[in-house]
């Protein structure tokens, strides 16, 4: 070990592996606190990752660039994830069959007012195109919406943001916008939700003496669908009802592909 | 498990090759995404295919496993707005607004559209 404890700091902050570290570890403990809260829309995992994080590399002085070098091989894997969402998708290929054509419709014309919305207002509130830019692609699956931004030559860290914060906004809003609105077709509140993607849900299966009870092992055949459908992006109340909490992964899987 | 992460990369290779040659704005994963669905479907078709990754739930564990911790993924790219602070002391409010206004908007149109759109088909059919 060296005398001086800087020089170990030197080494270590420019290895990948504390920062690989640092990113699993944050997520673990806010991942955790996410649970403790029943996986309440404001104690999003990924939020307070992002800024504690964030705070950290600030008070350290460490740029993003010697970061990303440990944290790549977590990024790396945005793109088998984006493969993998082909499995919820098989599995629920009959319920995607049956409403195929609504479905596709309901896509377009979300997918479409989501770009037409976030570009008119951007540009009354005067923000700059690059900007503009990085917000459109705000309802696409995250993985997806970062290539997009990137090929917009925009600023994907700002999209991933967005997108972020477009799905904690929606797992918000969705519930008691669709109990004012009386949407009670829980296949388009799950299939609406997801497509603004992102965010853990809180999948709840019927448990012992009809109490609900979180889903969180992956192995039993009914949370299997209610996981991907949560990694999706499902609200309340689609984990309640599994058949919008399967529309969600559909919906999510199907955003992707729109683009 | 190897074999199941390999064929999950190599229909995301095959997907960003093709983007590639055939220069099309689509994402390689998306491509290996349609790719992997071609292969499950098939595999019901044509039982032979059941096999290695294919076969025993193989692909479809390691995938549920990844999916499982999506939202671990985006935090490198997310903690990238450190590099954007000065942008966000400036336009952080409008920015704010915009998406929340922006959800509620597309929300409203989806679900109206899907809503009309299955009782607009569902009648189409009874009519049949």
């Amino acid at each position: 070990m060296s005398d001086n404890p800087f020089s170990l700091w030197v080494y270590l902050s420019q290895s990948p592996l504390l920062w690989l570290t640092v990113t699993l570890l944050t997520y673990a403990v806010a991942d955790a606190v996410s649970l403790k809260t029943r996986r309440h829309p404001l104690a999003n995992p990924v939020l307070h990752s992002v800024w504690i994080i964030g705070v950290f590399l600030l008070l350290t002085r460490t740029s993003y660039t010697t970061y990303f070098a440990g944290a790549q091989f977590v990024h790396f894997l945005l793109g088998p994830a984006t493969v993998a969402l082909a499995v919820p998708l098989y599995e629920n290929r009959r319920r995607v069959a049956a409403a195929i054509l609504p479905m596709l419709v309901a896509l377009a014309i979300g997918s479409l007012t989501a770009i037409v919305s976030v570009v008119l207002l951007a540009q009354a509130f005067g923000l700059p195109r690059d900007v503009i830019l990085s917000l459109a692609p705000k309802s696409v699956t995250a993985g997806v919406a970062m290539g997009i931004s990137e090929s917009l030559h925009a600023d994907p860290s700002l999209t991933a943001v967005s997108v972020i914060l477009t799905g904690i906004m929606d797992a918000i809003i969705v519930t008691p916008l669709m109990n004012f609105t009386g949407i009670t077709d829980f296949r388009a509140r799950g299939f609406a939700a997801g497509i603004r993607p992102w965010h853990r849900h809180r999948a709840r299966l019927p448990g012992r003496r009809g109490r609900r009870r979180l889903c969180r092992d992956r192995d039993e055949p009914e949370c299997a669908g209610h996981l991907a459908a949560g990694a999706a992006g499902c609200d309340i109340s689609a984990a309640l009802i599994p058949a919008a909490g399967q529309f969600c992964a559909i919906g999510m899987a199907l955003s992707s592909k729109s683009f | 498990m190897i074999a199941s992460l390999s064929l999950i990369l190599l229909c995301q290779l095959v997907g960003e090759v093709a983007v590639r040659a055939l220069a099309v704005p689509v994402p390689g994963p998306v491509v290996g995404l349609v790719l992997l669905l071609l292969l499950l479907l098939a595999r019901d078709r044509f039982p032979a295919l059941a096999r290695g990754p294919l076969g025993d739930d193989g692909v479809e564990s390691a995938s549920r496993g990844m999916l499982a911790n999506l939202s671990l993924l985006f935090i490198p790219a997310g903690v990238g707005v450190v590099q954007k602070l000065d942008l966000l002391a400036e336009h952080g409010i409008a920015v704010l607004v915009i998406l929340g206004v922006s959800v509620i908007v597309t929300l409203l149109a989806t679900v109206a559209t899907f809503v009309a759109a299955s009782s607009l088909f569902s009648r189409e059919e009874e009519r049949l």
